[in-house]
This record gives C-alpha cells, sequence and structure tokens, in this order.
C-alpha cells in the first residue's frame, strides 16, 4: 500500500477547501444571512429629530435639500417637509415639589422630514446600504446645516417595484 | 557588416510593450508620489476659487482666552492640520447661562466671569451645490463644532453662518 505524504502545498490546499465549507455553511445556515428572502424598492419617508439647536439656525434647512451621513456619506434622502417646536425644558419646582415644564430659551428642536428609495429586506429598511430605523442615531448634514439628531418615526409611502 | 549597422539602426528606434509598460508604470509611480504628498496642493494647484466668511461662535471661555484670539491669526483644523483662515474679527460678551430658578423654570443669564466670542474668519474654498468645501475639498456648514487651532488658542468653535464674502 502506498503510503500517502503530505507537502506544504496540499496542507495550504486542504485549509482553503476547509474554509471554503465552513464559509458556505455559515452563509446557508446562518440566521443573520437571509439569502432568500425577498426585498421590495420602497419609497420611505423618516423623520430626524434635531434636539435643543440654537434658535439662530432655523431656517438654515431647506425644503429639497438633499441629506447625507456626515460620517458614512450615505444618501439620506431628499428634505420634504421641517417642523420647528420650543425645546422643553423639565424643571422641579423647589416649594412645591412638583414638576415644571417651561421652553428652553433660545433653543428649538427641528424635526426634518426626509423622503428616500429604500430596500425593505423583512426585517429593516436600507438606503443602499445604510440602515434607517425608529430610534437611529443619526448624523446628517444638508448644504447649509450640520447637526444630528435621532430618527423618530419611519413610513413607507410607495411600492416602487 | 552594413546590414548589421542597418540591424542597429532599426533596434534603436523600434518602440516595444515593455518600453510601454514602464513607462506607465514610471507614470503611475509619479501620481502617486503627487497624491501622496498633495504636491498639487503645494504648488498652488488647487480648487479654491471662493472667498467666504466663516461667523463663528466660542462658548463660555476665560478673559484670558478670548484676549488670545488674535485678530490676524491664521486658524487651522486641528483634527486634520487644514488651514481654515484669518481672524478679522471678534466681538465678546458675557457667557450665556441657562439656569433653573427655585420654580422649576429655566432661565437666561449672563456670567460675568466667563466670555463667550462671536467671530469671523475670512476663508477659501468652493461653494458648490452639495455646500462650502474649505480648501475645496472639507465640507463645512453652520451647525459644525470644530476643535480649531492658532499660534496662540486651542478652542471649540461652533460655525454659525458661512457667507461669500462681499456678499
Amino acid at each position: 500500500m502506498k503510503k500517502i505524504r503530505l507537502n506544504f502545498i496540499d496542507i495550504i490546499i486542504i485549509l482553503v477547501i476547509l474554509t471554503a465549507i465552513a464559509l458556505l455553511a455559515y452563509i446557508f445556515l446562518s440566521s443573520d444571512i437571509k439569502l432568500f428572502e425577498g426585498s421590495r424598492k420602497v419609497t420611505i419617508e423618516y423623520k430626524v429629530e434635531l434636539r435643543r439647536v440654537r434658535e439662530e439656525f432655523r431656517d438654515f434647512i431647506s425644503i429639497s435639500d438633499h441629506a447625507t451621513d456626515t460620517v458614512t456619506q450615505y444618501a439620506l434622502g431628499e428634505v420634504v417637509d421641517v417642523e420647528y417646536a420650543p425645546t422643553r425644558y423639565t424643571g422641579v419646582n423647589r416649594s412645591t415639589g412638583s414638576l415644571v415644564f417651561s421652553d428652553y430659551p433660545e433653543h428649538i428642536n427641528i424635526t426634518v422630514t426626509i423622503r428616500a428609495e429604500a430596500t425593505a429586506n423583512g426585517d429593516d429598511y436600507s438606503l443602499n446600504g445604510y440602515k434607517v430605523a425608529v430610534g437611529k442615531q443619526i448624523s446628517m448634514r444638508t448644504p447649509n446645516f450640520i447637526n444630528e439628531g435621532y430618527c423618530t418615526q419611519l413610513t413607507e409611502v410607495g411600492v416602487n417595484g | 557588416m552594413a546590414d548589421n549597422k542597418n540591424k542597429g539602426e532599426k533596434r534603436r528606434h523600434r518602440f516595444n510593450i515593455v518600453d510601454l509598460l514602464i513607462i506607465l508604470a514610471l507614470a503611475t509611480v509619479a501620481i502617486s508620489v503627487a497624491f501622496r504628498y498633495n504636491l498639487a496642493e503645494k504648488i498652488g494647484v488647487t480648487s479654491e476659487d471662493d472667498t467666504v466668511i466663516i461667523s463663528f461662535l466660542v462658548q463660555d471661555i476665560k478673559e484670558t482666552s478670548a484676549d488670545a484670539l488674535v485678530l490676524g491669526d491664521m486658524f487651522y483644523w486641528e483634527l486634520n492640520g487644514i488651514l481654515i483662515g484669518e481672524l478679522i474679527s471678534k466681538k465678546p460678551s458675557f457667557a450665556e447661562a441657562f439656569v433653573e430658578n427655585d420654580e422649576g423654570i429655566l432661565v437666561k443669564l449672563y456670567n460675568e466671569n466667563n466670555y463667550d466670542v462671536r467671530g469671523e474668519i475670512k476663508a477659501k474654498g468652493k461653494i458648490k451645490d452639495e455646500g462650502f468645501m474649505l480648501g475645496g475639498r472639507q465640507f463645512l456648514a453652520p451647525g459644525k463644532v470644530l476643535y480649531v487651532q492658532s499660534r496662540n488658542i486651542m478652542v471649540n468653535m461652533t460655525i454659525t453662518d458661512i457667507t461669500r464674502a462681499g456678499s
């Protein structure tokens, strides 16, 4: 009977094959990767709330501005609405001990509504790889303003195919 | 003998694929070096077409720090060393302070021990559709907080406006 002798190249080939098998097994068996789940192209609108912004920055974001993530440079979509509200401050009345709500002087909350084409993948919405969901912290920039806030609402407004 | 001479002359004029590859390799190296050391910028071939006035706010600093914002000083973005521009104006005022009163309502007061400083820096860059690009390559807009340095101070400043110079 012939004795099998493994050389260095054989070992590398075997390691490559084992790695490939492990990778395929992970792809097919992992619950994190959904190979066969369908995706849909949809239009979404989501709101990003920028809190406690100095009043002087009012009107720096305009309708039809294009928003971009300042960290990843992903395109976030087009601004379709901008709302302003006073920033609320919660204090305590020291004599009665009750909560008191007042406006934060010279500061506002800005809620920006952004419309974007997204891919719906069962669990999440993706803007060309940028996942967006309620609660996500978003560092955004438009041509005249930079700030960061949280996504507070997300709705699907159309299906594109 | 004459044939050999002719062959030698012909060889000298032939331009083959290896020569082309060598030239391409040398060109690639030259371009790579130019990119690596920002040679275009160093010899002044940049896209700084527009002069702008960057308005800023520095909050809650000591009087000595306010004094260290010296008119004429050049300011640099500490993060990447990019030149922002020259400080051309400054206006210190007592620092804003937001304090909760006994009724629990937040009120605005002024802290006379500290200062807020508003000022302007004259900078160069490119105004594009997507916004202002400092030095033609670094996006800046109101709301951005920059850690900046001059020869006299290192401080955080919030950009409050960017306008084209002369507008």
